[in-house]
């Protein structure tokens, strides 16, 4: 049953892209085909997102569409047929800037992530080094038997480390 | 006295030579050397060094000294003279008799002429006297008379002060009351003692020989009982009707038919009487048999039940004593006091095997009630404990146990109110083995025993008012009160570098004995743990509040010992930088020598607890530094979750912007 209602919910997901589609189709057909071209990628990356991680679809339609609008500014530029529909998509500039705006939005996804990492893992050395030279000084107020001390004495677990004395 | 020309002298002026030893003058365990008198070198003197732990009659010597008493060796002077910085002995300086002895053992006796027409006259004098002034001398024997003069003139009685009363005659020498004591049990005796030894050294000094000789102690006590001393020993020496009517008045078994001081005035004066003399103990008319022997005297039968404890017991049980003491010796109160005893048997203290002990020693108190009192391998006179806890603690031993027992289980106080209870001549008396009171402050202390200040040492020092402290630390000084203790601790601790105890058992039993307001601290120690810092904490604090009672200046050597104790105290700070503080501070307030400064400054107990309290808070402080040292090294992958989560988050907004930017643009240029 909860796949069931899983599968409702996209399908009422998709229920409004559809008539969207359905109506373009028939109201604005070179529009439809630029768009249906231009976001392929975004459709691809739907079905194949690896992660699953939230808001990696989200950036990937972002920046195709944000590729795929100035072509249709294009199409409405030149008479919204699809002969010239056609003809844009023969212009392979068109089809860089469309598929551009996917590949940014690739690299993006992974090379945002590997820059923030890189940031986490500098500052957990500097906060290790932080608390690796309190310990030192502990040791050196208290002895090494706070070593061993600390060993035997049941752990209070706090995420926080105490202030100083 | 540290002026090094007063080393060694008594009182700056008389020097005792230790280099020139006078062996046969020594006295007991004490000994002799020759004394220069310093301001009279014509007087002749010797000096009696008392051995530690020797409880010399220091009751007696104020009387003896108050006056010069014309017949015995004069004593000069005594007091604490100190050898070295640390040696301190107590000294008695008496002239030295020229003469020598007038009596040698194995030589021939003396004759009647020399006796009764020199010595005995001097003696009876110097008995006379001691008696006027209330004391005894407990020490007149043939070998204690001496010549003060070379060529037989000048008699002289030896010296009676430097050991217990008593302890060094033969057992031939005691009256039935303490002649089955240990010798330092024998007690002060009364003067009727004195002229029972009198009639004995007569004895000893017609026959040539000592009075009973060949025969045990105990055997002379069972003949003397028996018989009666004047049959025992008398008719073995050549002796004239004078000689016999003499010694059958001092040596009657019976103290009131004994001849007093007035009888012996009389005889001095030349108006001889003709007393009858004694035969031994009262006679029931009916035996007792125990361990088929037959018994008439009480005090006999007494004597033997100490030897065979066991079997006394069954016949106390069986009631047999009991009902022959009340039929046969016609003795209600003893009676019903016998059946007390066997009620000691079946609900004393210990075991079986103590509790009949116990029982039976209650029992020969009863019967033998003149006598000297029993209990296992302890026999005492009236007066008597205190000498004998002194010499078991000479002379470790069963005594010293015995004693322990004696006064630990309460049966020294059942047998002492039982004696009280009894009367005589129709009132109630008032002494007994041991004083109420200090057998009852014994029986209090030895309760809590195992603990610092009580136990036996400290009945040791109730018991020897005199007597200096005997403790190790103080390698046979004498000191004889607390405020000479601690100027002695305090020499020898600043010899050894602190490195004493000036705690041991008997160092705190003496001061307890000896300090007024000191038994509370001493009880707040016995409870306490001694593994606890609080007891080192309260050790210091009893030295400290001694120091300022009574020897207020300043003491290095003892805060050395402070120092000593304390550092593995300071060392159990967890606080390097607190430790290493409190050791600083202590090695300068150390240089004060005031203990109480010391304790003020350092105020260690509340150090230790901040240090506890704040070693607890670093310990868990650490805990969560290496608690979150580890989960951040450990944290990659979770890192790596987050990176993602936020490096996607990061992209959308850009992508969202990016998109936003493109339809502006967008309808900027394809509509402007």
């Amino acid at each position: 049953m909860p796949a069931d209602a899983q599968n409702g919910n996209a399908s009422k997901g998709y229920a409004p892209l559809l008539i969207f589609i359905g109506l373009g189709s028939v109201f604005v057909p070179p529009f439809i085909i630029i768009l249906s071209v231009g976001m392929i990628p975004s459709i691809i990356a739907k079905f194949a997102n690896p992660t699953r991680v939230r808001g990696t679809i989200a950036s990937m339609v972002a920046l195709n569409l944000a590729g795929v609008i100035p072509v249709m500014g294009f199409l409405w530029q030149r008479g919204a047929s699809i002969d010239n529909a056609l003809m844009l998509l023969s212009d392979v500039y068109m089809w860089l800037m469309m598929y551009g705006g996917a590949g940014i939005a690739g690299f993006l996804l992974w090379g945002v992530p590997a820059v923030v990492q890189s940031f986490y893992d500098v500052q957990a050395r500097q906060y290790i080094k932080r608390l690796e030279k309190r310990r030192s000084k502990m040791i050196e107020e208290w002895g090494g038997q706070i070593i061993e001390d600390a060993k035997v004495q049941p752990v209070v677990t706090k995420n926080k480390t105490p202030k100083n004395k | 006295m540290d002026n090094r020309q007063n080393l060694g002298v008594l009182r700056t002026r008389y020097k005792v030579l230790l280099e020139q030893p006078i062996s046969h003058m020594d006295s007991g365990e004490n000994r002799a050397y020759k004394v220069e008198d310093q301001r009279d070198s014509s007087n002749v003197l010797y000096a009696l060094v008392i051995t530690p732990g020797m409880p010399f009659r220091d009751k007696i010597i104020e009387t003896l000294t108050a006056k010069n008493t014309p017949g015995m060796l004069d004593l000069h002077s005594h007091g604490v003279v100190q050898f070295d910085a640390i040696d301190f002995r107590y000294v008695f300086v008496f002239d030295l008799p020229s003469g020598g002895r007038a009596f040698t053992e194995g030589a021939a006796g003396l004759s009647e002429q020399v006796v009764l027409g020199t010595i005995v006259p001097k003696l009876v004098d110097v008995i006379i006297d001691l008696s006027s002034r209330k004391i005894t001398h407990r020490n007149i024997r043939a070998e204690n008379v001496f010549y003060m003069e070379a060529g037989n003139t000048g008699v002289g009685l030896g010296e009676c002060v430097s050991t217990p009363a008593g302890s060094l005659q033969s057992a031939v020498y005691e009256p039935l009351e303490s002649a089955n004591a240990l010798a330092d049990g024998r007690g002060e005796g009364t003067v009727m003692t004195d002229i029972y030894a009198l009639g004995i050294m007569i004895v000893h000094m017609l026959g040539g020989v000592s009075p009973g000789e060949g025969r045990t102690p105990a055997e002379l006590y069972a003949a003397k009982l028996i018989h009666g001393t004047y049959a025992v020993l008398v008719p073995k020496i050549p002796a004239s009707s004078r000689v016999g009517f003499l010694l059958a008045g001092l040596l009657n078994d019976d103290p009131s038919r004994r001849w007093n001081v007035d009888v012996l005035i009389r005889w001095r004066d030349g108006v001889y009487e003709r007393p009858r003399p004694g035969f031994g103990d009262r006679q029931a008319p009916g035996p007792l048999v125990f361990d088929d022997n037959e018994y008439l005297s009480p005090r006999l039968l007494s004597l033997a039940m100490t030897r065979r404890p066991a079997q006394a017991y069954t016949l106390l049980e069986n009631g047999k004593v009991e009902s022959w003491v009340r039929n046969s010796l016609n003795d209600k109160d003893s009676g019903a006091r016998l059946a007390d005893s066997i009620s000691v048997g079946r609900s004393g203290s210990g075991g079986a095997r103590r509790r009949e002990l116990q029982s039976v020693a209650k029992a020969c108190s009863i019967l033998d009630h003149q006598g000297a009192l029993w209990y296992r391998e302890l026999t005492f006179s009236r007066g008597g404990l205190g000498g004998m806890v002194a010499a078991s603690f000479r002379k470790d031993g069963p005594v010293k146990t015995a004693i322990a027992e004696l006064l630990e289980g309460g049966i020294l106080l059942d047998i002492i109110y039982s004696d009280l209870q009894k009367s005589e001549g129709g009132r109630r008396k008032d002494d007994s083995w041991v004083g109420i009171g200090k057998a009852t402050d014994c029986f209090e202390v030895m309760e809590k025993r195992e603990a610092l200040g009580f136990g036996l040492e400290r009945c040791l020092y109730e018991l020897n008012a005199g007597l200096s402290c005997v403790s190790p630390v103080l390698k046979g000084s004498y000191v004889r009160n607390s405020e000479a203790l601690l100027d002695l601790l305090e020499a020898l601790s600043l010899k050894e570098n602190g490195k004493i105890n000036p705690f041991d058992r008997h160092i705190s039993a003496f001061i307890v004995a000896r300090t007024n307001g000191m038994q509370k601290h001493f009880q707040k120690l016995a409870t306490i743990p001694t593994s606890d810092v609080d007891y080192t904490l309260n050790l210091i604090i009893i030295l400290g509040r001694l120091q300022h009672l009574l020897s207020p200046s300043a003491k290095p050597g003892l805060c050395l010992w402070v120092k000593s104790v304390m550092t593995p105290l300071i060392n159990k700070i967890h606080s390097d930088i607190r430790r290493e503080f409190l050791k600083k501070k202590l090695d300068k307030v150390i240089e004060s020598g005031n203990i109480d400064l010391i304790l003020k400054e350092i105020d260690l107990k509340n150090s230790l607890s901040r240090d506890e309290k704040e070693y607890d808070q670093a310990i868990k402080a650490f805990q969560a530094i290496t608690h979150n040292i580890s989960s951040l090294e450990n944290g990659g992958e979770a890192r790596l979750y987050a990176a993602r989560k936020y490096g996607h988050w990061i992209a959308s907004i850009m992508s969202i912007a990016a998109l936003l930017s493109s339809l502006g643009l967008s309808y900027m240029y394809f509509t402007g």
